[in-house]
């Protein structure tokens, strides 16, 4: 039996699966970090409310936030629900960023009236990988990224409308998520993000993930009271 | 028993020379990689498809595959095959396609509607861009009905453009689609047929489903990742033309050895 545990303990672990949700109903917003803008949590959801009169073309012109999480998303999926105003009429645009090295180097996701659009950007440039044309609904749409690799598939309301892949050498490999609004006359809403994949998991999204440093700071506040 | 006898000697005949026809098999290739493109055979471009020697082999290309990926294979998929004689590349496309839309676009935006296209790379550089040997030929269902000595050609990208290539095309409705036989002239790309030439190649697939813009795009290279193919040769597969022995078409022999066996 014992020699049994030892060859258990010997064979190499099976990487899991694991799996992040933040649905917003817990009014906060912590976990998340504010780049630029103007970002309130409100009914669910996670609201960028400035308006962006121009289609950004770099990220320093784009309202966005970024998930601090412990873990970086490598191959998994990431998926979330997109609420445009009604008065916007389809003139909205917003971004899901994924595999993000630091706040200016990564991908990002475009669902704007004339269909997805994915970027890389490269110190905050969003490049533009491929334009497909798809059908975005003018309110709401759900939409799912995979990611496997140098493929990157792209669901918009449970069909499979895009499938790109990026062969460079300087690809990115992983990173965190992020979301943002590049063009907007009206608050855009972004509901329910779920990440799933290899080494994800379900920290607290109301405590600083990144420990280095803030330890004290919790302990001093926990004395303090 | 004579009777008997004349019969299988008669199948032992059929056999034979289908034998002598082609090889039992032609290597199939990879799919998204390389094509062997098996010739001296002939093509009669009348979108029948029964002179395409049965050896010949299908790269099926399903719904998944491309940058804009269809539902399912009954919405956009599509087959290929190719074979040459010492003028021209023929190539059919047999297309799994539920709503047929033509007509919206033509010519050189043909791609947004129905359309198959062929892109060749004669030296088989894959150069980043294209150079005086490299085209896109595209197809569109809108010429069922049409010359086919003369089709509608879109691919104007490049010094050598689809419609100025000679390409000429069949196209015909079917009860699963549309299907395509085409036949591109070896000498507009400089190609001189020999066993083991290569040559850059690739095929895509545009459905359009509802008008307005292209709905689903399929793509046969793997290296053409983000439909790129109509600027850049380097993300082309391959094709390897292989020279089959003895290659006769079998169509109207059989008559011919029947009698020559009652006589």
């Amino acid at each position: 039996m014992r020699g049994l545990i030892c060859l258990l303990l010997l064979l190499p672990l099976p990487a899991f699966a694991g799996l992040f949700i933040d649905d917003f109903e817990d009014g906060d917003d912590f976990g998340w970090r504010v780049v630029r803008g103007e970002w309130k949590v409100e009914g669910g959801a996670y609201v960028s409310a400035n308006p962006i009169p121009n289609a950004a073309r770099n990220l320093s012109q784009v309202s966005y936030t970024m998930l601090q999480s412990p873990w970086r998303i490598k191959d998994g999926a990431v998926e979330l629900s997109i609420r445009f105003d009604e008065r916007a009429e389809g003139g909205d645009e917003a971004l899901l960023l994924y595999r993000m090295e630091d706040d200016e180097n990564g991908y990002a996701l475009k669902i704007w009236k004339e269909g997805l659009t994915i970027y890389k950007i490269v110190v905050g440039n969003l490049i533009t990988i491929r334009m497909e044309p798809s059908v975005v609904k003018p309110t709401v749409n759900h939409v799912k990224l995979e990611l496997e690799g140098m493929w990157m598939k792209v669901h918009l309301n449970g069909v499979l409308r895009m499938r790109i892949g990026d062969p460079e050498k300087s690809r990115y490999e992983e990173g965190r998520i992020g979301l943002g609004v590049p063009k907007a006359k009206f608050p855009v809403r972004f509901e329910e993000v779920r990440v799933e994949g290899e080494g994800i998991y379900q920290f607290r999204v109301n405590m600083p993930v990144e420990a280095k440093g803030k330890l004290p700071l919790l302990w001093g506040e926990i004395k303090g009271r | 028993m004579r009777k008997g006898f004349s019969i299988v000697f008669v199948l032992i005949a059929i056999f034979a020379i289908h034998s002598m026809a082609f090889p039992a098999k032609i290597d199939p290739g990879k799919l998204g990689v390389i094509y062997y493109c098996a010739f001296p055979v002939t093509i009669t471009l009348d979108g029948k498809f029964d002179d395409w020697p049965s050896v010949v082999p299908w790269h099926k290309v399903p719904h998944d595959r491309g940058t804009q990926p269809a539902p399912d294979d009954n919405d956009a998929s599509y087959e290929f095959a190719c074979v040459a004689d010492e003028n021209y590349l023929y190539v059919a496309f047999k297309v799994r396609d539920d709503k047929k839309v033509v007509g919206e676009d033509t010519g050189c935006n043909v791609w947004k509607d129905d359309s198959v296209e062929v892109y060749i790379d004669g030296g088989n550089e894959k150069a980043n861009s294209y150079d005086a040997n490299d085209s896109q030929v595209t197809i569109g269902r809108d010429n069922v009905g049409g010359d086919p000595e003369h089709p509608k050609l879109g691919g104007c990208v490049g010094q050598l453009q689809g419609p100025n290539t000679g390409t000429k095309a069949f196209v015909v409705d079917t009860d699963y689609g549309w299907a395509v036989e085409a036949a591109l002239p070896l000498e507009t790309w400089g190609i001189e047929l020999r066993d083991g030439l290569v040559i850059g190649f690739n095929t895509h697939l545009n459905d359009d489903d509802d008008k307005g813009p292209r709905d689903h795009k399929l793509i046969w290279s793997e290296k053409d990742v983000a439909d790129t193919s109509w600027k850049d040769p380097s993300v082309f597969g391959e094709l390897k033309f292989v020279e089959v022995k003895l290659a006769v078409s079998p169509r109207d022999k059989l008559a011919t050895v029947w009698g020559a066996l009652k006589r």
